[in-house]
């Protein structure tokens, strides 16, 4: 009886700690045993760094993992309990994603146009390849240029309902490399998508309308309009 | 007896602990949908203060005769319909609702834009001009009685703004059937009564539509010969063996096949090119192979790029600035003719800096614009033109551009490198009439130069 209560609590416990979680997954994602990936990865380098892991940085939270963390957190006051949550990764010193532009000298920039173009890309196309990426890019600056669509970029990203990226914050992940590259050259000026306004994915359910506008072309899994 | 009362009550903790927890969740939503909901409702009544106000500025542009007050009611036209559209831009519905609607907002400020600058140069308001004038002016009329006749719905219906934040999020992208949705789509189709506006301006319709100049009179080309273009195109790396296929049609704004070129070289990479249908002309390319560490210098790349327009036959090109990002850097070329430096024929071309590779072209400016010019003479010297400068500045430089002006208009003009304390500003003073045309500031990053 008395196993069945502690079972249904320690579920309960789990289920908030996970809904927790899953708000800062946004960020930087909550690891524990099991876990794995550049996120991991990137937590063994600095153990490593630091002296708490001795074992191969390889991206898996195994038991070694698991043995560093502790110890790591029993060293700086945290709780010992092997998940790395956001106390954790602020202790470690990797709460910013990894890419971060540099920040120029002068006061006017387009720095952040640029990051903010960057975390769209990586939002709507992560799996796509650079040149489905600098697309999806320069569907957003033909927007600005078009008369009915908002003037500047963070106008067209947060128009409401426009990119589903921004609406379910997908788009607050670490951006990568080739999400900034792309960016920077849709900027420069490369547009494959021979001026298109409208992009999406077939295999996925899209408002039917979006059909009747001028199909310009096809770049990995997204077709592009005008 | 104990273990069950003793389960019981951990039961019981659990289960308010839940149940607090869901009220709580509970209120939070409702809070931060009526949150947005207020958003929405300052949105929507900004905008239709700010189309009322249009309606009545732009009837008294008509009847305005002094040109200072002229002046004056067209830039407050500009600034009210930017309002708007940033208004409208945050209300939560699509292109497909009030495209059109946002399409008019843009035009009429920015035709108001063009009729200032007309103004300012000291030409008067014409007939022709007054028309499209009347025409906005019922065209916003027309827009002004939606949304006066939705501010009704509004006042009447309390949860008008509830349903579209209920929309947005169910996220149903059904065809719209609901009050708010509606009322939108029918605004926006009283607004694809009227025609295309067509002026010059950035907004304007004839951008859609115009011809890019490189390619005209030309004849069409088939897929084996775009391949073939392709082929001929790209920066070949010796000892490589290249394959080029059509992939594929672009029906962009410039018509093209689309060509993808693969290398027997094993890293993988693929260069996508467009060709263009009429002409045979590359458009732009893309080679996305992962890049190594730098080994040229920004200088060595620039004289790779020049040599590579170069050896394709786009004449004498100068090169205007460059921009770094990462291990590769782009240069915007300009052409020149006759010693004057052309900026709207623009090529840009991204040069890899591991090895000096060519890994990306982009020419559309180039092929809108480019075409044996018949330039104007200049009608003042240099010194005279160096005389309108702004005398703070320390001044040199002073070639011979040509600059764009608006859409269609070009002028030449000479440009001065101005440094006054720590920037540096670009100063382009008209070389027929001796005006000053423009100012551009010169903005240092890591990775270049950027031009504002």
């Amino acid at each position: 009886m008395i196993v069945i209560c502690l079972v249904c609590l320690l579920a309960l416990i789990a289920v908030l700690a996970a809904l927790q979680g899953r708000q800062a997954a946004a960020q930087n994602p909550v690891l524990y045993w099991g876990s794995a990936g550049d996120d991991v990865y990137r937590v063994q380098q600095r153990l490593s760094q630091w002296g708490y892991y001795t074992g191969y940085a390889d991206g898996v939270y195994g038991y070694e993992t698991f043995r560093a963390v502790s110890s790591f957190q029993r060293s700086n006051g945290l709780l010992a309990d092997g998940v790395v949550g956001p106390a954790t990764w602020a202790a470690l010193g990797l709460s910013a994603p990894a890419d971060v532009p540099a920040v120029s000298r002068g006061a006017a920039t387009d720095r952040g146009d640029i990051t903010l173009l960057a975390r769209v890309i990586e939002g709507e196309a992560a799996d796509e390849p650079l040149l489905g990426k600098v697309a999806v890019g320069a569907v957003i600056l033909n927007r600005t240029k078009s008369a009915s669509f908002p003037r500047t970029i963070s106008g067209v990203i947060f128009q409401p309902e426009a990119f589903e990226s921004i609406s379910n914050g997908q788009a607050y992940r670490p951006v990568s490399q080739e999400s900034l590259q792309a960016a920077q050259m849709a900027m420069s000026g490369y547009d494959p998508t021979g001026g298109s306004l409208f992009f999406w994915n077939p295999a996925k359910e899209v408002n039917p309308w979006v059909w009747s506008r001028n199909v310009v072309t096809q770049i990995g899994n997204h077709v592009f309009a005008r | 007896m104990k273990k069950w009362i003793f389960a019981a009550v951990i039961g019981a903790l659990a289960l308010a602990a839940l149940g607090t927890w869901g009220y709580g969740q509970y209120t939070a939503n409702r809070k931060l949908e009526n949150y947005l909901s207020n958003k929405y409702q300052r949105a929507f009544y900004d905008l239709a203060g700010q189309v009322q106000s249009l309606e009545v500025l732009l009837s008294k542009s008509m009847v305005a005769s002094d040109p200072r007050l002229d002046s004056a009611l067209l830039m407050e036209i500009r600034q009210q319909a930017a309002f708007a559209q940033s208004n409208l831009g945050q209300l939560p519905i699509n292109d497909a609702l009030a495209g059109r609607t946002a399409k008019f907002l843009t035009q009429v400020g920015d035709y108001a834009d063009s009729l200032v600058r007309l103004v300012s140069r000291g030409e008067a308001i014409d007939a022709k001009h007054w028309d499209t004038l009347n025409s906005l002016y019922e065209q916003s009329a027309a827009l002004n009685r939606e949304l006066q006749g939705m501010q009704e719905s509004v006042a009447q219906n309390n949860f008008y703004f509830s349903e579209m934040v209920r929309q947005v999020r169910s996220k149903l992208q059904k065809t719209p059937d609901n009050l708010a949705r509606t009322d939108f789509q029918a605004m926006d189709k009283q607004m694809q009564r009227y025609p295309a506006l067509i002026y010059d301006g950035p907004f304007s319709e004839h951008l859609e539509r115009a011809e890019p100049k490189d390619l005209s009179g030309q004849g069409e080309i088939d897929a084996p010969e775009a391949e073939r273009r392709a082929f001929v195109f790209i920066d070949r790396q010796d000892g490589a063996g290249y394959q080029a296929r059509v992939t594929g049609e672009a029906n962009g704004r410039i018509p093209a096949h689309r060509v993808e070129v693969t290398s027997d070289r094993g890293d993988g990479a693929v260069t996508v090119l467009d060709v263009s249908r009429q002409g045979g002309k590359v458009i732009w390319m893309m080679n996305s192979r992962p890049l190594g560490e730098q080994k040229l210098s920004i200088e060595e790349a620039r004289q790779k790029a020049a040599r590579f327009l170069a050896d394709r036959g786009f004449g004498e090109m100068r090169s205007t600035y460059f921009l770094r990002h990462g291990n590769s850097v782009t240069f915007n070329f300009a052409a020149v003719q006759d010693g004057v430096t052309i900026y709207p024929d623009l090529v840009k071309v991204t040069v890899a800096l591991d090895n000096g590779e060519i890994i990306g072209v982009e020419t559309s400016g180039y092929l809108m614009n480019h075409r044996r010019r018949d330039l104007p003479k200049a009608g003042v010297t240099r010194e005279q033109a160096l005389a309108a400068v702004n005398p703070r500045l320390k001044v040199s430089g002073g070639n011979l551009v040509l600059i764009p002006d608006g859409v269609s208009e070009e002028k030449l003009a000479y440009e001065f490198h101005g440094k006054l304390g720590e920037d540096s500003y670009l100063i382009y003073i008209n070389a027929v009439n001796g005006r000053e045309e423009n100012v551009l500031k010169l903005i240092e990053t890591p990775g270049g130069t950027l031009t504002m």
